[in-house]
């Protein structure tokens, strides 16, 4: 069926309304990357066949990751009347008692986090849901502002009419018919939206002047290419919701006069490619993409392209080159993208999570959206909290939240009651920051200040058990092995600092290779040509200046105190 | 790879340079690698230099000019999971397959790479094999997967 006009959407959503509250019970298992790692596709199997072995009048559905894939296997469970109940780390046992208890129509307690808001259904009032918290009080979602990850695990990613009934593609409707694309992008100016990529550019403004371009032939870049180790939040976004990603990327093809968007995907994702090609089938029978989108004029081709491994292409001028079927070299800019990108024409390179944001925008206007965050960062942003803290995963928060609040409180502060000894904002890039450090405002001019960056939300906590030098080394060796060789700087310098760093961490080294590690640093920080090689000293630097100690008891001891 | 098969590949992507990294993938999905000789062919096909093609497969670390295993083993050694001893996993695999990253067994079964995060950061040290992506390993663990997968293939 293909969408033409409003009766359609409405149609739909009423059907999104009858799926996500249906009749006869329905279990959803979490079929996302981390669920399936963790044996969901052995549980959906296995629920098949029990149902089928005792006739048993459940349907069986698939969700998307939560962001907390520690708790996967995660199922929904909605029965009818009832709100519906989350479900953490289930196995095939656990499932089939449920399956059980529910053709009694018993709510399983075993695993149950929470139920899933909205307002009280009628129906007898059933004393066990008014004791089960509700999503926005339980942890780890409590606190959050999940704008763009509401959906996420909730929802069946591949459903058209549940996400149209969460409030989807009203926003491409009016932009097609209430908005011309320069309204479009006057909205996203007024959100004060900027790049959630890393490099926290207005969104508005890269769109403005690509619309002004006059260029018959534009382009809409995705870039998927989630390369800094430790972030998945694009990841959970494309498995979670991926049709608000592609609302997200119409909108942008309509606000600046383009035909074409792909997806540039990192290569370690297979099975987010192969999902995203079966959204993006789906989108095109509902008339979402293609021709004639939502049944206006506008003509909207996606694609989604593999990378190959290189971390260097999540840099835009590189990964451009790279869908030119070239090696991915970071060029000068000028000439930007948007003056001259991809085949010479004009084009804007986005993150995910940036367009995610769009539809959000255009619904409800820029200017609720700028009233999220701090005077110069607007809206929310997810980050990911790993390393050694209780409640890994991702937190999304509006930006301005107090770091403190997002590890101690949403996280639950350090593993095993240990005491955090370091936490780096905006891996790999960001800056390792002491513990004294902690209380500051999440955005990115409150890192900038501090010598640091925010990045793309990377947050890895590291307790008093972790080697600050063996941490930084296994750091800088990444740095050298995704440089991409160009510029003499990145190559050898970076290289060089590796060999130091090494020396140091091996014990055969003076306080004299320290002061070679600054020297050396602060040249390749002045000459590299790109973000990577740029970045890739400060963070020893700024390592050396507030963890000294670590270094010092390298050097004086001759070995790595930590190393068993 | 046979020569009908590239240039299926190929013409399936219209000759065009810029769908290369496609070409690759599809090209070493089944055949495993890129030999010289399938590089020299798709050159040909493109009518670009030889150089071009060998200096686009040797970038991009997805793509191998030796022959991988029929099974791939990924271990993850993005920050999370090496904080997690990912490198006691990767020195596990090691030293039981007796090769070195980036290295296929004798036999052509295994080959081991080393993978700069596979995006599930909050339930590593995790490995793929092949597609299959395994979670919460430790040594223990991820030989047991690995003695499955080796009586498996015999």
């Amino acid at each position: 069926m293909k969408i033409q006009n409003i009766w359609d959407l409405n149609k739909l959503e009423e059907r999104g309304i009858r799926s996500l509250a249906p009749k006869r019970p329905k279990i959803s298992i979490g079929l996302s990357t981390c669920g399936l790692s963790l044996g969901a596709d052995n549980i959906f199997e296995r629920m098949n066949r029990e149902k089928e072995k005792h006739a048993l009048k459940i349907s069986i559905g698939q969700t998307g990751c939560s962001g907390f894939c520690d708790l996967e296997p995660m199922a929904i469970v909605r029965m009818p009347g009832k709100p519906p109940l989350l479900y953490t780390q289930m196995t095939v046992k656990k499932i089939k008692r449920m399956m059980q208890d529910i053709k009694r129509k018993k709510i399983t307690k075993e695993g149950l986090l929470c139920k899933i808001g909205g307002p009280a259904l009628p129906g007898r009032p059933d004393s066990l849901l008014n004791e089960i918290p509700d999503y926005q009080e339980a942890s780890p979602f409590k606190d959050q502002h999940r704008l763009l990850l509401g959906n996420c695990g909730v929802i069946d990613p591949l459903s058209v009419p549940e996400y149209v009934a969460m409030g989807g593609y009203y926003a491409l409707y009016k932009a097609f018919y209430q908005m011309s694309p320069g309204e479009v992008v006057e909205e996203v100016i007024r959100s004060g939206l900027r790049g959630r990529g890393g490099a926290w550019f207005p969104t508005g403004i890269k769109w403005d002047m690509a619309r002004k371009t006059t260029s018959e032939e534009k382009f809409v870049i995705c870039n998927a290419d989630e390369g800094d180790p430790g972030a998945y939040k694009d990841r959970t976004i494309m498995e979670g919701n991926p049709f608000k990603l592609f609302e997200g990327i119409v909108l942008a093809g309509y606000a600046i006069g383009s035909h074409l968007g792909l997806i540039y995907l990192r290569e370690e994702y297979p099975h987010t490619y192969q999902f995203l090609n079966k959204a993006i089938d789906i989108a095109k029978r509902y008339g979402l993409l293609g021709r004639n989108v939502l049944g206006s004029n506008f003509n909207f081709t996606l694609k989604v392209i593999r990378g190959g491994g290189s971390y260097v292409c999540g840099e835009e001028t590189a990964l451009m080159d790279s869908l030119e079927g070239e090696v991915g070299d970071p060029r000068l800019r000028p000439p930007f993208p948007i003056e001259r990108g991809l085949w010479e024409q004009p084009t804007i390179v986005n993150n995910v999570e940036t367009l995610a944001n769009i539809p959000l925008i255009i619904e409800h206007g820029g200017e609720w959206y700028a009233g999220i965050g701090t005077e110069k960062a607007k809206g929310t942003k997810i980050f990911s909290v790993i390393g050694q803290v209780k409640q890994p995963g991702l937190y999304e928060v509006p930006l301005g939240t107090n770091l403190e609040d997002v590890i101690f409180k949403m996280a639950g502060g350090p593993l095993n009651g240990g005491q955090i000894k370091a936490v780096q904002v905006g891996s790999p890039f960001g800056s390792f920051l002491t513990r004294e450090k902690l209380d500051i405002s999440l955005d990115p001019e409150t890192l900038r200040d501090m010598g640091s960056m925010i990045g793309s939300g990377v947050i890895v906590v590291l307790d008093q058990e972790t080697c600050l030098v063996d941490i930084l080394l296994h750091t800088l060796s990444f740095f050298v092995e995704e440089s991409c060789g160009k510029c003499a700087p990145c190559r050898e310098g970076v290289f060089q600092m590796k060999e130091i760093m090494t020396a140091i961490y091996e014990g055969r080294s003076t306080m004299k290779d320290l002061t070679d590690l600054k020297d050396l640093g602060g040249m390749i920080k002045d000459f590299a040509l790109c973000a990577l090689g740029g970045g890739a000293p400060l963070i020893i630097l700024n390592g050396i200046k507030d963890f000294r100690k670590d270094f010092e008891a390298h050097i004086t001891t001759g070995k790595c105190p930590w190393s068993s | 790879m046979e020569r009908e098969k590239i240039k299926e590949i190929v013409s399936k992507h219209r000759h065009e340079k810029a769908a290369i990294l496609a070409i690759f993938h599809e090209i070493q999905e089944e055949d495993k690698q890129l030999d010289t000789e399938s590089l020299n062919y798709i050159a040909q096909l493109l009518k670009i230099p030889v150089a071009n093609i060998y200096g686009l497969a040797t970038f991009y670390s997805a793509f191998s000019l030796r022959r991988k295993g029929n099974t791939e083993i990924r271990v993850c050694a993005g920050i999370s999971c090496y904080i997690n001893g990912s490198d006691k996993i990767m020195g596990a695999m090691k030293s039981r397959l007796n090769i070195e990253i980036g290295e296929t067994t004798w036999d052509e079964k295994f080959s081991l790479e080393k993978v700069q995060c596979l995006g599930l950061c909050s339930i590593g040290p995790n490995a793929s094999f092949n597609s299959k992506i395994h979670a919460h390993l430790d040594e223990d663990r991820i030989l047991e997967i690995l003695k499955e997968r080796m009586e498996d293939s015999e």
